[in-house]
């Protein structure tokens, strides 16, 4: 299991090495650099903006600029921003990353404390009334674009009815406040989760019906156990066993709707932060937080697999 | 000898949205203390749903015991609540299945599964059901019993999973154990082995057994009293020494002529032509009638009865319609 781990982690190198080359070339590919909203200040003139772009090394040919980038990040030294002049990208980039990260965990665990019971109270039941709502609940769910479900809830709840925050992490300027916090984090993690939580749900109901039809539960029933302890202890470990690879799968999900959801809500986080690097063309911040990205990536699909054998006793690495 | 079960009348029918499926029709079966008897019959003759009958495990929404009696002792079980009914399951009555390679559950541990019911059931600790579990598993044959309860299914092969079904089967010391096609999926050398094991355990613990099968071979092996369903009724009863020589039924005659035998040099495999008819379409006479050799006009028309011919044999055929009660 250790030398798996081992193997697996040393595996994601060339990976990482092969996201890296793919996003700096198709970065670089996007028309327009950095300098492009400088020129709308006139108090800068052409020949400073050829200064710059020669002093950032921008002139260079690509793969120039690329390994030099590359020489850079072995060293761990990943830029500073072209825009946020002098600022290193990591300072940047740390100062936001614990609230994208709360808000991913919050949204992740609520998908997975709503989706997994309603999951298995549908299977039990299939074709009753239950089943029947949820399971348009979660057609709802996964259909609703989560940019307008934001919108949505912001006017309703924030704007008519006034119940929640309409955007921030915090209220400005009143000391910090662990339930104001929770305040401003419930309305973007429901909207961040909604998707999620909807195929997961849908996702645990099948499994768990394809499992409850299994002969070891028509054994575990002949034993004369009762109905809950025949579902609970022989049938949830197993119907779970598909459901966290859907889990460690979501992480890539997260990171996508973290930045629509970022936005909505005006959410300190990566998120917002990439969007504003992705406009303004401001390189070493892309990169970095496209790194950042495909390592929790490559982390959730990692935890997925260690799961898996720790559940599944058939799975030995 | 005693009765254990008595089963009278019992009617199990699916409630499909457009029609209704009489699976098992009118069913009457005996048991004794310490019998063997082998219900034999095709797919889809009823056998299996018989069986999950007993156990109070009709598949549910749709299948429901509408009608009859079924009676382990003085206890009617189509009477009893749900809770009660599981305090019967695995302890009274317990059950092995005909695919031991997924009748155990792949995430818990042979000694788990075990263990599981012996605590359920006789209220005992873990430490006491641990080592009953392991004795259990000596007696049907683990030679490393303290090992193979640390193992999971997936390292034992199909015989070895049967015998810890058996093993699971047997911890309560049930009164009946019904074994639903035990040996169907296992290789041939196995299948000998684990009816020996099923001999042997039905004396030492003086279990009856219902078998439920269609493999005659089994059925000479184990069986006492032969009974014969076909679609959804008992067509012919009669003891082991008697059903092979002398089968009164042309269905039953059928069955037994479509085994090979090692001496007789057959051209070409005796089979029955058809299928049993679908439950839900019926034909208004005897519901062999349309396979049956013997056929003639009154079949078509009238249902028969099953009809007592001595006092150990009885059989559903007009054939034998005028034989008062011989003997």
């Amino acid at each position: 299991m250790i030398a798996y781990i081992i193997r697996r982690i040393i595996l994601t190198i060339p990976l990482l090495l092969g996201v890296s080359v793919l996003s700096f070339g198709i970065v670089q590919l996007a028309p327009g650099d950095p300098t492009a909203l400088m020129m709308d200040n006139p108090g800068i003139s052409q020949e400073d903006r050829e200064a710059f772009l020669e002093e950032q090394g921008l002139n260079d040919p690509v793969h120039v600029q690329y390994v030099r980038w590359l020489g850079d990040i072995v060293t761990g030294d990943f830029g500073e921003s072209l825009i946020y002049q002098g600022t290193p990208v990591t300072e940047l980039i740390m100062a936001r990353l614990p609230n994208t990260l709360l808000l991913m965990v919050v949204s992740a665990l609520l998908a997975i404390v709503v989706a997994i019971p309603f999951g298995i109270v549908s299977a039990r039941k299939p074709y009753s009334l239950t089943d029947y709502t949820v399971t348009t609940a979660s057609f709802l769910g996964m259909a609703t674009p989560n940019f307008w479900f934001g919108l949505v809830l912001i006017m309703l709840l924030s704007v008519h009815l006034g119940w929640f925050p309409s955007g921030g992490v915090a209220t400005l300027n009143e000391p910090f406040s662990l339930l104001d916090r929770i305040h401003h984090l419930i309305l973007p993690a429901i909207v961040l989760a909604t998707a999620e939580t909807a195929s997961l749900t849908r996702y645990t109901r099948s499994s768990m019906l394809d499992v409850l039809d299994q002969d070891y539960i028509r054994t575990a029933r002949a034993k004369g156990f009762k109905q809950r302890k025949v579902v609970y202890k022989h049938g949830l470990r197993n119907g779970l066993i598909p459901v966290l690879t859907l889990i460690g799968l979501m992480l890539p999900t997260f990171i996508g709707g973290s930045v629509v959801t970022e936005k909505i809500f005006n959410w300190p986080g990566i998120g917002l932060l990439f969007i504003d690097a992705t406009f303004q063309r401001d390189y070493p911040m892309i990169m970095a937080i496209t790194m950042i990205s495909a390592t929790l990536v490559i982390i959730g699909n990692l935890i997925a697999d260690i799961l898996y054998a720790i559940f599944d006793p058939r799975i030995e690495y | 000898m005693a009765s254990l079960l008595n089963i009278e009348n019992l009617k199990t029918y699916f409630f499909q949205k457009k029609h209704v499926v009489p699976a098992v029709d009118g069913v009457d079966l005996k048991l004794n203390k310490g019998e063997t008897v082998a219900l034999v019959g095709e797919s889809g003759s009823g056998k299996s749903m018989t069986s999950l009958s007993i156990m109070g495990l009709v598949p549910k929404p749709g299948g429901e015991i509408v009608d009859g009696k079924i009676m382990l002792e003085d206890i009617n079980l189509t009477e009893l609540s749900e809770d009660d009914m599981c305090k019967v399951r695995g302890k009274e009555i317990s059950m092995i299945f005909q695919e031991p390679m997924t009748s155990l559950n792949p995430v818990l541990t042979i000694g788990e599964q075990l263990v599981e019911v012996i605590t359920y059931h006789q209220g005992v600790n873990r430490a006491s059901a641990v080592e009953k579990a392991i004795e259990l598993l000596q007696i049907v044959g683990f030679s490393r019993a303290e090992e193979i309860i640390r193992d999971y299914p997936h390292r034992l092969s199909g015989g070895m999973r049967q015998r810890v079904m058996i093993a699971m089967a047997m911890s309560c010391n049930p009164k009946l154990l019904i074994a639903d096609e035990p040996t169907t999926a296992l290789d041939v050398t196995i299948q000998a082995q684990i009816l020996e094991l099923l001999k042997n355990l039905t004396k030492e613990f003086d279990t009856s057994i219902l078998l439920i099968t269609h493999d005659l071979g089994v059925v000479s092996e184990l069986a006492e009293r032969v009974i014969v369903m076909y679609a959804g009724e008992i067509v012919e009863e009669a003891p082991i020494d008697e059903i092979f020589d002398e089968p009164y039924h042309p269905y039953t005659e059928g069955l037994i002529k479509s085994v090979p035998t090692l001496t007789g040099e057959i051209e070409r495999l005796y089979s029955i032509k058809g299928n049993v008819p679908s439950p839900d379409s019926l034909p208004k006479g005897c519901r062999f009638a349309s396979r049956c050799n013997k056929v003639f006009g009154r079949c078509l028309e009238e249902k028969p009865q099953l009809k007592s011919i001595s006092n150990s044999r009885s059989v559903r055929c007009f054939l034998y319609d005028d034989e008062e009660e011989v003997e």
